[in-house]
């Protein structure tokens, strides 16, 4: 029961399936999750591995209709996943908020920003309307946006993608909501940019502590910003763990890969190292683990059967045949 | 020293905003490439480094400046007399799927190239055969279409057709930042080993410092339009000395967290390029900015120490 | 990557419009055939006859099987408005490509021609066109056809301008394809799904626009006959035997409804976004029931 207080989110064995114009897609399977309270956990991922559905499934925003899930997601204690949709409209931007990845298109276009973080203050909360617009002028200079006299009356086209995304962040913090997801938020951005933008992330949890889930595919980012994070890999967390854990011993071969298909250094002699072939269509079942295709270290077990979940040190986990071995580093038998 | 092949002089490329204002894309910018290395630009959004490259393969009309492929001049050729450069230089773009034509097969693609330019059926086959090998892909992908294919096959094969009339010049721009991680790592060992190999000659466009310190020999950095440093690779990294390329290394994603530190985060947004004056482009947001200097006149690219080239009144 | 392609083309509004078109498609191609009357045989005796088992859709002022009248006058009116669209598509087809591709001088002109023209209606245009022609069955055609063109020509350069901001364009550039090559080999193809759903729109515009000319006594011309005129003939009978208006004025409105039903069912389907796809539920228990067929 301790547990449950410590994690603002706590994801059990969920799967989601989406019908799409290509077939059913299997986009979540299987995938356990824990978030705790004022964390920042990093999701790493590459394109089509489900992450982006996985989040969305937190805030239920999948078109029901297409739509099926199993399993359970808890936040702050509530399934949410028992939840009417009239009940989950009421959680949305006050318990948990999201800002997506391009906010350009997530801002609508013919209002000012002011009336879009008004129409935020007056929907959650009954104040009057000279309140709120002061609060969201002193919102919109929190978040660095000057002159907020200005700024505010200011259509969304007239704003850079730099200071939108912080208009959207402002938007998302406004009713003090204790979960923030975002959902690769710096990836449509310059990199002077995204700095600027993942400093304010910081800053804006280091004085509300939210706790945020921080989505994106560069491990960089996750350097920089996270205290826990999940590999996710074919609709599946691979690994999890502290982040230092993770940097420095990781556990699941894909994990290792990832780290060592990142370009770095300038010697060139050396040639990087790939992953070979593509990640594994969504569409399709996969037998045995979903790696094994990709991975050097696969024996015949691990195309037959699913690896289980390992523990291997405190709060640090993986699901692989040979998770254990790798975190000891020890040598592989069958490696040649 | 190697031969300059690429040489490109005072270009500038305005686009009309309205009647008397102007976007200026490029301004002013000079350099040149030598044969055989791999030549980066690195530059955030706005900066002008995608217009350089289309500019160079003539895919559009600069205002002005000229550009000398091996001592030829080539920017005022029309479609006829580009054809014969054409197949000395192909691009590479950054969006695998739209770069081929979505209700044409791969093989088909492949094959009206080789029509197009007269080569031999059997010439063809047997050049196909050797691309798909050195792309490591197997034949059965010239049978599907492109949307069939992942992003990462797909820009292999985007590559593939650009080598398929032996080019001695290839655009890449930004020809991994579409693509994932893990697959990025196989298309820049690919386009090391093509350098290497069948000695081309590459311009390599992206806003990626990682990627362009992995694979270039020498770097452009671009802001506003401008180039504010050129140097060698291991000069530019080495011994910064623009506070812009500062400023980007500073804001590089970290490799470990335990690097994590208070860094200087350069303020301000990328402001427009639509009529810059005088002046440094990056005054307003450079933090050593001289108040009377750096704002008024326009710092010309100088040569500081051999083949290290910045513009700057007060450079590190 | 195997993909199962999910949602279906053939929804109940696309049966049963596809049906409704098919019987109309075969009645105007084999009509002649099936008249159990000579359609243009005049039998005084047996006016205004109400419907019958010998004339099933009884008969006009003139004793004229009306059932067979309008079999063979569904020969003309589909005809003639396939070869409406045809011409309209042969010369509007190129000239939007080409428009759209270039966007220079040619574009200008054409453009600003096409204003002028949508500031009058289509059917006085194609009036005036027919004055200029002289009436008659094949000028009416002409006129509809011409009408039709810049309708053609715009929908296609807009669809080309947007398709030729895409890379593979730039590609096909970059790699020195010719300007027609580019324009026919490569946008031409990504621009017909949407040319075919404006097809079968057209096709019904068609219809109306030569009815009208033929109700105006401007298209097909005696004894020859068409829906069109066949309900202006009726227009005269309207309360002596308000049938042979009401049958041809009933079969135009049918096919031109079937038609945009279709239109709109393919212009979905085309569209990812706004397919209809089975709810989840009912798909995951066919598939379950499926599965166990054949375990």
């Amino acid at each position: 029961m301790k547990n449950m207080h410590d994690n603002i989110v706590e994801i059990n064995n969920l799967e989601v399936e989406i019908i799409s114009p290509d077939g059913l897609l299997k986009a979540v399977r299987g995938l356990s999750l824990n978030v705790r309270r004022g964390e920042t956990h990093g999701i790493v991922g590459e394109s089509g591995c489900g992450k982006s559905v996985m989040v969305k499934s937190i805030m239920r925003l999948h078109d029901e209709s297409k739509v099926a899930y199993s399993g359970n997601i808890f936040v702050n204690n509530k399934n949410i996943m028992d939840l009417k949709i009239r009940n989950m409209r009421k959680l949305r931007g006050k318990e948990m908020a999201m800002i997506f990845q391009n906010p350009m298109t997530s801002l609508s276009p013919i209002m000012t920003v002011g009336e879009q973080i008004l129409e935020v203050l007056t929907a959650k909360s009954n104040i009057s309307k000279d309140e709120a617009k002061k609060r969201s002028l002193e919102i919109l200079e929190k978040v660095g946006i000057t002159p907020g006299e200005r700024r505010y009356k200011q259509y969304p086209f007239e704003l850079s993608g730099g200071l939108l995304q912080r208009v959207m962040i402002a938007m998302s913090m406004v009713n003090n909501p204790e979960l923030l997801i975002a959902d690769e938020p710096t990836t449509a951005l310059d990199v002077t940019i995204q700095a600027q933008i993942l400093d304010l992330m910081k800053s804006v949890q280091k004085s509300t502590g939210v706790s945020i889930i921080f989505i994106t595919h560069d491990l960089g980012v996750i350097a920089e910003m996270c205290d826990r994070v999940s590999i996710m890999y074919a609709g599946k967390i691979v690994e999890s763990g502290n982040i230092l854990d993770i940097f420095d011993h990781p556990a699941h071969p894909y994990t290792k890969a990832l780290f060592e298909s990142k370009p770095k250094g300038s010697d060139r002699a050396e040639r990087m190292l790939t992953i070979p072939g593509a990640p594994p269509s969504l569409y399709d079942d996969i037998p045995g683990c979903s790696f094994a295709l990709r991975c050097k270290y696969a024996c015949p077990k691990c195309h037959s059967t699913s690896p289980k979940k390992i523990e291997l040190d405190k709060e640090h986990w993986a699901s692989c045949h040979f998770s254990r071995e790798f975190f000891e580093k020890k040598e592989l038998l069958h490696d040649e | 020293m190697s031969k300059k092949i690429l040489d490109v002089k005072h270009l500038k490329k305005y686009y009309p905003v309205s009647k008397k204002s102007f976007l200026h894309a490029v301004d002013d910018v000079s350099f040149s490439i030598f044969q055989g290395e791999i030549f980066g630009i690195v530059g955030e959004s706005g900066s002008g480094k995608s217009t350089i490259g289309r500019s160079i393969l003539n895919l559009i009309a600069i205002d002005k400046g000229e550009i000398y492929w091996d001592g030829t001049r080539i920017d005022s050729l029309d479609a006829k007399g580009m054809l014969e450069f054409r197949k000395k230089m192909q691009m590479v773009f950054q969006n695998p799927l739209a770069s081929f034509n979505p209700k044409q097969y791969i093989g088909s693609a492949f094959s009206e190239l080789c029509k197009f330019y007269k080569i031999s059926r059997h010439e063809m086959n047997e050049k196909i055969i050797k691309l798909l090998e050195l792309i490591n892909l197997p034949a059965d992908v010239l049978t599907r279409m492109p949307s069939q294919l992942s992003g990462g096959q797909l820009q292999r094969l985007s590559i593939a057709r650009s080598l398929l009339l032996e080019p001695d010049f290839i655009v890449a721009d930004e020809p991994v930042s579409a693509l994932d991680v893990s697959v990025q790592a196989q298309i820049l060992n690919l386009i090391l080993d093509l350098r290497d190999k069948m000695g081309l000659t590459i311009l390599f466009i992206s806003h990626d410092l990682n990627v362009v310190e992995r694979i270039c020999d020498r770097v452009a950095v671009m802001y506003l339009g401008v180039i504010v440093e050129m140097a060698k690779k291991e000069q530019l990294f080495s011994h910064t000395m623009h506070p812009y390329t500062h400023a980007l290394i500073e804001v590089n994603p970290i490799e470990h967290p335990s690097l994590r530190k208070d860094r200087e985060i350069i303020a301000g947004d990328i402001p427009s390029a639509v009529d810059v004056g005088e002046g440094c482009r990056f005054a307003g947001r450079c933090q050593y900015c001289k108040k009377g200097l750096c704002d008024c006149v326009t710092p010309e690219l100088i040569e500081v120490e051999s083949g290290h080239w910045v513009a700057c009144h007060c450079p590190f | 990557m195997k993909k199962k392609k999910m949602g279906t083309l053939f929804t109940p509004p696309m049966m049963i419009s596809a049906i409704i078109l098919a019987v109309i498609l075969l009645i105007s191609i084999f009509g002649t055939l099936l008249a159990p009357y000579d359609p243009e045989a005049i039998d005084l005796a047996n006016t205004y006859k109400k419907f019958s088992p010998d004339h099933w859709f009884g008969t006009d002022a003139m004793g004229r099987d009306m059932f067979s009248r309008m079999l063979c006058g569904a020969h003309t009116t589909i005809l003639n408005a396939v070869l409406v669209v045809l011409f309209a598509d042969f010369i509007g087809v190129p000239l939007g490509l080409m428009c759209g591709y270039k966007e220079g001088l040619l574009d200008k002109i054409v453009m600003r021609i096409w204003d002028i023209l949508a500031a009058f209606p289509p059917l006085i245009l194609a009036m005036v066109f027919v004055a200029i022609f002289g009436k008659g069955e094949l000028n009416a055609v002409l006129a509809t056809g011409i009408v039709f063109i810049p309708m053609i020509s715009r929908l296609t350069r807009s669809s080309v301008l947007s398709e030729k901001t895409k890379t593979y364009v730039e590609t096909a550039k970059s790699l020195g394809y010719t300007e027609r090559k580019i324009i026919f080999r490569h946008i031409f193809p990504n621009v017909v799904p949407t040319l075919m759903a404006e097809f079968t729109l057209d096709i019904g515009y068609a219809i109306i626009s030569l009815a009208s000319l033929s109700y105006m006594g401007l298209g097909v011309q005696s004894p020859k006959s068409d829906w069109g005129s066949i309900l202006q003939s009726g227009m005269a009978l309207l309360f002596k035997s308000p049938t042979v208006a009401l049958i041809p004025g009933i079969a135009i409105v049918i096919t031109v409804v079937a038609l945009n039903l279709l239109t709109d069912s393919i212009q979905m389907y085309l569209d990812p976004v706004q397919r209809r796809l089975p709810h989840i539920m009912k798909y995951k228990k066919r598939e379950a029931k499926h599965n166990e067929k054949y375990a």
